[in-house]
């Protein structure tokens, strides 16, 4: 609890000047956690350093020029001072006269101008779903989860990008901004303490839950990453989230979570279905044909909702908790234009 | 197969009903946590108490475990099958001697052992080794292998006239036995225990069963102990008959006994005889002139051995007047004194040299040839004494060596009345057998005493010096002498031999002789060797030898008469107990039970295969 307080947003300095050696202690004690936590090579438990390795040349795509100030590695939709040169132009008045090229001139005879291009970092939100419906499935999901916002944290700190985690659980928990590769296992640990359970309403809860991003200027747009098995009914109210956020600035993309047993479920007689979240029960005797109508069902939904992500221009992405981790970031996610 | 705890198949009818219960139980109360419920409403909801007592759907993992727990369930009830018994060689032993033929036991003592010993055949199996053996007067080893074989061998299986040897039998069968170790042995036999005692082999290679076959009064027998014949010694020539009857029954009975004229078929006596028990009483009848063959019956009903209840006897002939015998000899004593000792007889005596000279001699009807046979062999029957070494009729050489007797035809004709057990010869001949002559006495250099016919006169050869054996000063050889004379001029009393016993007639080769039996019956037999020998004389009653191609001419005529007491007596005298090596009925008590192979081992494999199976579909399918 205390470590989770720890790395709630707030700054790093204040942390160390307030607890002292009690963050010191703390500190040891993540450590032994990642050392014996889940084996060699974990890092706080939720990503493998080999898979660190292997996407260590993703970066995230931005839908458009991104404009979140500069120290990134992202085109600025502006021109601005920098190493990137791209082209020379005439010299006009007004025109700073740092910038003329003279080497140009000695050559030319013609007064000529240096123009360069602008390098903005990109503010990133990964909005990971800790509802208790994450928590079902073989693998789990919202472990499978926690290792997809891990390495999409870590592609993002990598860039010198903006880097904010949300967790949605009972209370949602937030960390960041966060910046520099040197923050990782903050971010890490962050998510390898997110537990699941409650109940989530998405569709209301995605809005809010970023909030602090609408206080930025609509000229600073962010990409939202939102990583969640999206279980809304209706399907709509969720596009009226994206829709909500769409109109803060945000560049959504829906990263759906879903794992092998939630599609091919092997359960057969009489069975009393539970929704993790609500408690809520039905009676259902699974047979073949019964099995045959709930796959037909989802894929319906699934329908639903790349429908409502086109229409949004959402990028989105399905990934299945049985689908290597590698594959995924590497294959599945740069096939949806979300890294490259 | 049987179960041992039959009980526990209850539970093999039950324990699916309980798994499908668990299945049915478990399965309503089955919960599945789902992301979110709304994507299963209303696809097929139960609503109602009925909905949740539906039958679970038979799916392999349900059909395994039904399976494994009725598998289980069989294991306990302890499934056994018989343990198949090991091969086993059974070695019959049929007593075949003629107290077996008694009828007390229907249709007779040993149509009974072997009615009895088909069965034990039938209860054999194909893989079981089976041997039969008769104990005859020798013990035979009739057939051995297959059941099969030894159930064709016992149909064709006949009785002996004679004793058992059931010692030799029994040593012979554990010998069988003894050959095919790998086989659990059984000796099986079937006897009526009439006979001698014997002393079964302190050693055997199997238990020996005796299997009784006499009936409930194996005593009621009776018969013709003894007949004889002979002339009256006051010169009348009058002859009378002889009859001795045995009872071996412990009460006394009441037989009529009838004598016929062979011949004509006249009853010439009838008797109705009081026999004491276990005792003898004896009749004497004057027998009729005229009569050459009597035929005496022990008539009457409850006898069981009706082998020795009819006898034949041939009666001497009442020379009338003389036999004009010829004596052609150098000078022979003994035998002239013993020829001139007949007082039917008509001596003439010649030398040698007459003979050869082929001077007139008077007629005889038997010429008596002493150390001589002459090129052309005079007409009528001869007597042949010392024949010469160089001779046409047969071939002889010297034998320095003292000679004993090696073997006889004590009941020949030649015989009667001679022990010629001391015969002996200081300096003998030896002989080579002749192919038209029966011997009749053989020394270890060969025949002594041969008869036979030769271009149809009888010939009695002796083929020995009478000067240098010591015969000529006993008694046995004026018998010998006499019986020759009577012989060659059909004087003599007819062969009469036991039955069974063999008979052999002189046939020349590539000639057949017809042999009519008793009861009619006609055999032909091929001559080997010179000689036809009769070897079934089993059934009492004469038997008349034809010439094949003549049948009016009467080769050899004889008598077959039981006459033994010991083998009349039919009562079971052997102490079997003693002897029985049968296996302790009280093994069977204690054991009543066939061995059994359990089966539950391999079922509870089974099982526990199909659950390993099932456990392994349950982990690749997941939760179910």
């Amino acid at each position: 609890m205390l470590d989770r307080l720890i790395h709630r947003g707030e700054p790093r300095g204040a942390l160390d000047a307030s607890a002292g050696t009690l963050f010191g202690r703390l500190r040891s004690r993540l450590a032994a956690r990642r050392r014996g936590g889940r084996g060699s090579g974990n890092l706080a438990g939720v990503l493998d350093e080999r898979v660190l390795r292997q996407i260590e040349r993703l970066s995230l795509v931005p839908g458009w020029p991104v404009s979140g100030g500069l120290g990134g590695d992202h085109r600025s939709r502006t021109q601005a001072p920098s190493i990137d040169f791209i082209d020379h132009r005439t010299y006009a008045p007004g025109d700073d006269l740092r910038h003329l090229d003279w080497r140009a001139y000695g050559r030319l005879g013609s007064l000529q101008v240096r123009t360069t291009e602008g390098r903005e970092r990109l503010d990133v939100a990964i909005v990971l779903d800790c509802s208790a419906s994450m928590a079902l499935g073989q693998p789990d999901k919202l472990d499978y989860a926690r290792q997809v916002a891990g390495a999409l944290a870590a592609v993002t700190l990598q860039h010198g990008d903006a880097l904010r985690l949300v967790c949605l659980d009972r209370a949602t928990s937030a960390l960041g901004p966060l910046s520099g590769r040197q923050r990782l296992p903050t971010a890490l640990e962050f998510l390898g303490d997110a537990q699941p359970g409650g109940r989530i309403a998405l569709d209301q809860i995605l809005p809010d839950a970023l909030a602090p991003m609408a206080s930025a200027p609509r000229s600073r747009r962010s990409m939202v990453l939102v990583i969640s098995d999206f279980l809304t009914d209706p399907i709509d109210r969720l596009g009226d989230a994206f829709d909500a956020l769409a109109r803060r600035g945000a560049d959504i993309v829906a990263i759906r979570i879903v794992s092998p047993d939630e599609e091919s479920p092997n359960a057969t007689g009489q069975v009393e279905v539970i929704d993790a979240e609500t408690g809520e029960s039905i009676e259902v005797m699974l047979t073949p044909d019964t099995v045959a109508r709930y796959q037909a069902r989802l894929a319906g939904w699934v329908a639903d909702l790349e429908r409502v992500c086109a229409q949004r221009g959402t990028r989105y992405a399905s990934c299945r908790t049985d689908r290597p981790l590698p594959s995924l970031l590497l294959e599945d996610l740069r096939r949806s234009r979300i890294v490259h | 197969m049987s179960f041992l705890f039959p009980l526990a198949l209850a539970l093999a009818a039950i324990l699916p009903i309980v798994v499908l219960a668990v299945h049915l139980l478990r399965g309503a109360n089955r919960r599945l946590r789902v992301p979110a419920v709304f994507l299963w409403a209303d696809l097929e909801q139960s609503t109602g108490g009925q909905e949740r007592r539906r039958w679970p759907p038979l799916t392999l993992l349900l059909l395994l475990q039904i399976i494994a727990v009725v598998l289980l369930a069989a294991a306990l009830a302890r499934p056994a099958s018989p343990v198949d018994p090991p091969p086993t060689h059974l070695v019959l032993v049929i007593d075949a001697s003629t107290s077996m033929q008694a009828t007390d036991v229907r249709p007779s003592r040993f149509a009974s052992a072997v009615g009895q010993a088909r069965e034990q055949l039938d209860d054999l199996s194909l893989t079981d080794t089976a041997s039969l053996i008769r104990a005859g007067a020798t013990a035979t080893l009739v057939a051995t292998g297959s059941p099969q074989q030894a159930r064709s061998a016992l149909e064709d299986l006949r009785p002996e006239i004679g004793p058992a040897a059931l010692e030799h039998a029994i040593a012979l069968a554990s010998a069988r036995l003894a050959e095919t170790p790998e086989l659990e042995g059984r000796i099986v036999v079937f006897t009526d225990g009439a006979g001698p005692e014997i002393e079964a082999p302190a050693t055997l290679a199997g238990p020996v069963e005796f299997v009784t076959v006499s009936g409930n009064n194996p005593r009621a027998n009776q018969s013709i102990a003894r007949v004889e014949t002979r002339t009256v010694p006051d010169g009348s020539g009058a002859r009378q008959l002889f009859v001795e009857l045995a009872n071996f029954d412990s009460e006394p009975a009441q037989r009529p006994v009838t004598v016929v004229a062979t011949e004509s078929g006249e009853e010439i006596a009838g008797f109705d005889v009081t026999i004491p028990e276990r005792g003898t009483t004896s009749l004497v009848l004057d027998v009729p002139a005229g009569v050459r063959q009597l035929t005496v019956h022990l008539a009457g009903d409850g006898d069981i051995l009706p082998l020795d209840d009819t006898a034949e006897v041939d009666l001497p002939d009442v020379i009338a007047g003389t036999v004009r015998v010829t004596l052609v000899s150098n000078g022979s004593g003994s035998l002239e004194r013993a020829l001139r000792a007949l007082p039917w007889v008509e001596l003439a005596v010649i030398d040698v040299a007459e003979m050869e000279t082929g001077a007139a001699t008077a007629p005889a009807d038997l010429t008596v040839l002493d150390g001589m046979i002459p090129d052309e062999l005079p007409p009528g029957p001869l007597l042949v004494v010392n024949p010469p070494a160089t001779n046409h009729l047969l071939r002889v050489e010297d034998y320095p060596t003292p000679l004993t007797v090696s073997s006889s035809d004590a009941e020949h004709p030649l015989l009667q009345e001679i022990d010629i057990r001391s015969f002996r010869l200081e300096r003998g001949l030896a002989v080579e057998p002749l192919a038209w002559a029966r011997t009749v006495v053989e020394t270890p250099a060969g025949p002594a005493v041969l008869e036979g016919r030769l271009d149809g006169r009888s010939v009695v050869i002796l083929a020995f010096d009478p000067a240098q054996s010591r015969l000529d000063r006993s008694i046995a050889f004026p018998l010998l002498v006499h019986n020759a004379v009577a012989h060659l001029a059909g004087t003599g009393v007819g062969l009469a031999v036991a039955p069974g016993q063999p008979v052999e007639v002189a046939v020349p080769d590539g000639r057949s002789a017809l042999v009519v039996a008793p009861d009619g019956n006609r055999t032909r037999l091929r001559s080997d060797a010179g000689r036809v020998r009769v070897t079934d004389t089993t059934l009492p009653g004469r038997y008349t030898v034809l010439d094949a191609a003549n049948e009016q001419h009467v080769l050899l005529a004889f008598s077959v008469n039981l006459l033994d007491v010991e083998e009349s007596d039919v009562r079971p005298r052997l102490e079997l107990e003693r002897i029985d090596r049968t296996p302790p009925a009280g093994d069977e008590t204690e054991s009543p039970l066939t061995p059994l192979v359990e089966h539950w081992r391999l079922l509870v494999a089974a099982a526990l295969l199909l659950l390993g199976l099932e456990w392994i579909v349950y982990v690749r399918r997941g939760h179910g």
